[in-house]
């Protein structure tokens, strides 16, 4: 005879009234033939009632003022009333002054883009070469690592691609980047202002992101592109295969990353697990690679055990905000695929081609890795534009994790070529010979040469990677973001602030 | 002031401030800057990570107020907008200041029924033992009993606020009531 065990849960529902009449007698008959379930009941009511007592805390005087008399709450209301898709037409029917104001707004901004994309288009050529010889004579004079953006490759794109090219023109998008910088200047101010004895000032790690901005090196008077990829969001709905991982970048991160001479995203993505961060931080020390700053806080699922994050602690730098912001766009990009890590983290290594073609070799065992460069989108022109060959150079095939057991060298080979095989050949990819000195792994058959197609499938493993190298000097050193994740465990919320993930849907019923 | 605030429906402030009318939005703010702050201080256990917190909510609400489609009370989206921005800021940093700090910087406000004199003073000393034992919660057991018992929501809003099935939300209140019992009981053992 077994007595079917009595749901606890129903305790919290009785208390709050949320049962059932049915659910509400079985938790009667329980309290009345069980004293301790009785007790429990009074006690957690009155501990509800005591909750319920609790002083509440009133917002600091002034708030709302402060807040109506805040720069950013006058860019909010100009945001409102520059938005295409006008809330007025939902909630009133009539056509008020306002949105004739508003649609003429509108037009003038599309007479002026209109204009500026001829501008773009015909005086392409002579800013292409400028802006990419202006970054080379930046690089130089830094007298740094070798800056990712290679201007003879980009020359040879403007000789190929010219014609295919659609420049998509951000007129808005200068503002957009400099708000957020002086929104995070005055936020400042106005906090310390209203609270200079605040027992703890706020995390200024999360405004850092912006100050990557301030010395990117760009031309402020230029228009630049906004904080979002949602200029790419056209071609990615035109032909989604077409668009490579780095396209999902957001030119904000783009900018970030040049701006701190990374040349190359790495993506290693474990499939067993986080304690394979071990893994990467043994094969960093053995082939002697400088990891250059280190996430702190490695882990975005809370509930995950915090030791397993043991191997990269107490080498973190101290500028967590930048990597935590590198970690949040790149998890956005990663989701914009259909994956969301369960954990991730992002840091920076300095190293060599040949030192990360080693690397890559010993983690190929545990992770599938993607490499790409950080300028897919052309830097050297501020993010200004996104030319579409551009766009589809750089399909991103994926290279799996390989099954140690049952595979060899060849095999990620083979599985690179049955990609391939699978991949149609648009006439427009005949831009992907336009690449210039490198190519994301796994690209190389459609558009290249047979003998190159060959070259790439043909090879190993190790040489693949080579292959990506094939025009830089291997002994050159390199900065890479490494952005390491785990699918393993059931998916958390991805941190981030941004509107997608702290707006909610509104999509409860009526009430 | 809160009575006049009373007399405006939020669909009403809504569509006067999608149609540029500031004022309309300082009152939106105005009515709901209190609750929405104390749930926040509650969350994060600091009154200025919490002002900041609502700060960032209001001006994302209403860079996107016309999303909000009305299904929904606007107090709980609102809300969830804030729970998000205190989540994130949460999962940046642990919090490093107990509730004992964010009361000293912060204005209380005893509800209305609350005694006066003496008994305040023991009510005081009850509420600090509350408070330092909320302090030793998770952070989304400390959030679902916030929402049930101070903000009085209903289950169906809190399953809004905290993105989970009603079904959730009754087991994790009931772990959370659970968790609070047991450390009040340990302090009192203390």
């Amino acid at each position: 005879m077994s007595e079917k065990p009595f749901p606890e849960n129903l305790i919290s529902g009785y208390l709050d009234g949320q049962l059932t009449e049915e659910e509400r007698a079985l938790v009667e008959q329980r309290m009345q033939e069980d004293p301790a379930t009785k007790r429990l009941v009074e006690e957690l009511r009155a501990n509800a009632e005591q909750m319920q007592g609790l002083p509440r805390f009133r917002a600091p005087e002034g708030f709302a003022e402060r807040l109506m008399a805040s720069p950013e709450l006058d860019r909010a209301f100009s945001e409102l009333a520059t938005d295409e898709v006008g809330p007025q037409a939902k909630l009133s029917g009539e056509t008020s002054s306002f949105k004739r104001t508003k649609r003429f707004r509108l037009a003038v901004a599309a007479i002026v883009s209109l204009a500026a994309m001829v501008l773009v288009v015909f005086f392409l050529p002579q800013s292409y070469e400028s802006a990419s010889l202006q970054v080379k004579k930046n690089s130089e004079s830094a007298g740094e690592i070798k800056s990712p953006v290679q201007p003879k490759g980009k020359i040879a794109l403007e000789k190929d691609a010219v014609d295919s090219m659609k420049m998509e023109v951000l007129p808005e998008a200068a503002a957009s980047l400099e708000d957020k910088s002086d929104l995070s200047k005055s936020k400042r101010v106005q906090s310390a202002e209203r609270s200079p004895n605040r027992m703890q000032e706020v995390d200024p790690s999360s405004r850092r992101r912006f100050a990557a901005n301030d010395d990117a090196g760009f031309d402020d008077r230029m228009p630049v592109a906004p904080a979002t990829n949602e200029i790419l969001e056209p071609e990615r709905e035109r032909n989604p295969a077409v668009v490579g991982d780095s396209q999902q970048l957001s030119i904000e991160l783009k900018k970030s990353l040049v701006a701190r001479k990374i040349s190359e995203v790495v993506e290693i993505e474990f499939t067993q697990g986080p304690e394979a961060l071990g893994m990467i931080q043994e094969s960093l020390q053995r082939n002697q690679i400088l990891l250059t700053e280190a996430d702190a806080e490695l882990a975005n699922d809370e509930e995950a055990d915090e030791s397993q994050n043991e191997p990269l602690r107490g080498i973190a730098s101290e500028e967590n905000g930048e990597r935590l912001f590198w970690r949040r766009e790149l998890n956005k990009a990663v989701a914009g695929r259909g994956g969301m890590p369960n954990s991730s983290q992002a840091f920076v290594v300095t190293a060599t081609p040949s030192q990360m073609v080693r690397l890559f070799s010993d983690m190929s065992q545990r992770a599938s890795i993607k490499l790409y460069p950080v300028d897919a989108v052309d830097s050297s022109k501020n993010g200004l534009a996104v030319p579409q060959v551009e766009l589809q150079k750089t399909k991103q095939i994926e290279i799996p994790a390989r099954d140690n057991a049952k595979t060899g060298e060849g095999n990620v080979a083979s599985e690179l070529a049955k990609q391939l095989a699978r991949k149609k050949q648009p006439s427009s990819m005949s831009g992907a010979s336009i690449v210039g000195d490198r190519q994301a792994i796994g690209e190389p058959s459609a558009d290249l040469p047979a003998k190159e197609q060959a070259k790439a499938l043909g090879q190993p493993k190790e040489d693949l990677y080579s292959y990506y190298f094939e025009n830089t000097d291997k002994d050159q050193p390199r900065r890479f973001l490494l952005f390491v994740r785990s699918n393993v465990a059931v998916v958390p919320r991805l941190e981030s602030s941004s509107e997608a993930d702290v707006l909610p849907a509104d999509s409860a019923p009526d009430k | 002031m809160n009575e006049n605030l009373g007399r405006h429906h939020d669909d009403e402030l809504i569509e006067l401030t999608l149609n540029g009318q500031r004022e309309a939005f300082g009152l939106l703010v105005r009515k709901y800057q209190d609750r929405l702050y104390n749930g926040m201080v509650q969350i994060l256990r600091s009154g200025p990570e919490a002002e900041d917190t609502i700060q960032e909510a209001f001006i994302l609400a209403l860079t996107k107020l016309h999303t909000f489609k009305g299904k929904s009370n606007f107090f709980t989206w609102l809300y969830r907008i804030s729970y998000n921005v205190a989540m994130t800021r949460l999962r940046r940093r642990k919090p490093t200041v107990s509730i004992d700090s964010a009361v000293a910087d912060v204005q209380l406000d005893f509800p209305d029924d609350q005694p006066l004199a003496d008994d305040r003073l023991v009510k005081q000393e009850r509420a600090k033992q509350l408070m330092e034992a909320l302090d030793k919660m998770s952070e989304e057991h400390r959030a679902i009993l916030v929402l049930r018992e101070m903000e009085e929501m209903d289950y169906s809003e809190i399953s809004e606020v905290l993105e989970m099935p009603i079904g959730t939300v009754r087991s994790r209140l009931h772990r959370a009531r659970i968790q609070l019992r047991e450390l009040l009981e340990t302090m009192m053992e203390e």
